[in-house]
């Protein structure tokens, strides 16, 4: 009697620590299947947000080169036939100003891009206005030819401008280089 | 200008555009220059640009140079509004 009784209490010592063990592996199981489904669940929302980034970035470009059209079209309006193709030709075109009688040439370019043109030809200094805000380059073009040629704004602009040397600091280091060699 | 003066206008029935330089390239506005409605509505766009500190440059047809302009005036065909401007 007495040793069937510790043969169950052996066999339910047994029962236990296998049911124990069990218990312990469906847990690192559970758990190394949580851990699979939240890395899967991270990754697809990375994706998920690379993607959303991705199409925000396209649309944003999209939006650019459409305001780049709109004010392309409006300086092209804007523009004298002379000043239009000589844009289409060179990307720049010529404006005299409205009050001064100077002639300045207006590139396409988002800093100092007003060369004030000398008698000679040679560009003398370089201006830089611009109209507030983020506008497209061509409407800052076109802003910058009105406020010139007009007799009543052009003394303004010039004020407000900041002046720059005619040549930029690379192109001084580029012309040094050429006369050293 | 008052309604007396818009009134005045309303044989013509010429459009006019204005464009509003922008982020977008620009916004357009256009009236029609014998409805006072479209007039007003213009004119107000106008003064509250101008308030904010943007300069216009309008012609009174579009193959004209254009000029500075500090008052609305409907009979333009063609107004460009430039926001203030700002040293590089």
């Amino acid at each position: 009697m007495a040793g069937l009784v510790r043969a169950r209490q052996a066999m339910g010592r047994f029962c236990g620590g296998a049911w124990t063990a069990v218990r312990a592996a469906a847990s690192a199981t559970g758990d190394r299947l949580r851990r699979c489904r939240f890395a899967a669940w991270v990754e697809d929302y990375l994706e998920a947000a690379r993607r959303r980034n991705d199409q925000a970035a396209i649309e944003e470009t999209k939006t650019c080169l459409r305001a780049k059209r709109r004010s392309l079209a409006l300086m092209l309006s804007l523009l004298s036939a002379e000043q239009r193709e000589e844009f289409r030709n060179y990307r720049y075109f010529h404006a005299i100003g409205g009050r001064t009688g100077i002639r300045y040439r207006i590139r396409v370019a988002s800093f100092a891009n007003i060369d004030i043109v000398g008698s000679n030809g040679r560009t003398m200094c370089r201006l830089c206005a611009h109209p507030a805000g983020d506008v497209p380059v061509y409407d800052v073009m076109a802003a910058q030819m009105l406020h010139l040629e007009d007799a009543a704004t052009e003394r303004a602009f010039l004020r407000s401008a900041n002046l720059h040397p005619a040549t930029s600091a690379h192109e001084r280091r580029q012309g040094w280089a050429l006369r050293v060699l | 200008m008052d309604k007396s003066d818009i009134s005045q206008l309303s044989h013509l029935s010429r459009i006019g555009r204005m464009s509003i330089m922008d982020r977008s390239g620009h916004k357009e506005l256009t009236w029609d220059m014998a409805r006072q409605d479209e007039i007003l509505a213009a004119k107000e766009t106008f003064e509250q640009l101008m308030k904010k500190g943007y300069a216009a440059f309008g012609s009174r047809q579009k193959a004209d140079a254009r000029r500075l302009v500090r008052e609305f005036d409907p009979s333009l065909e063609e107004l460009v509004i430039v926001p203030r401007t700002v040293g590089g």
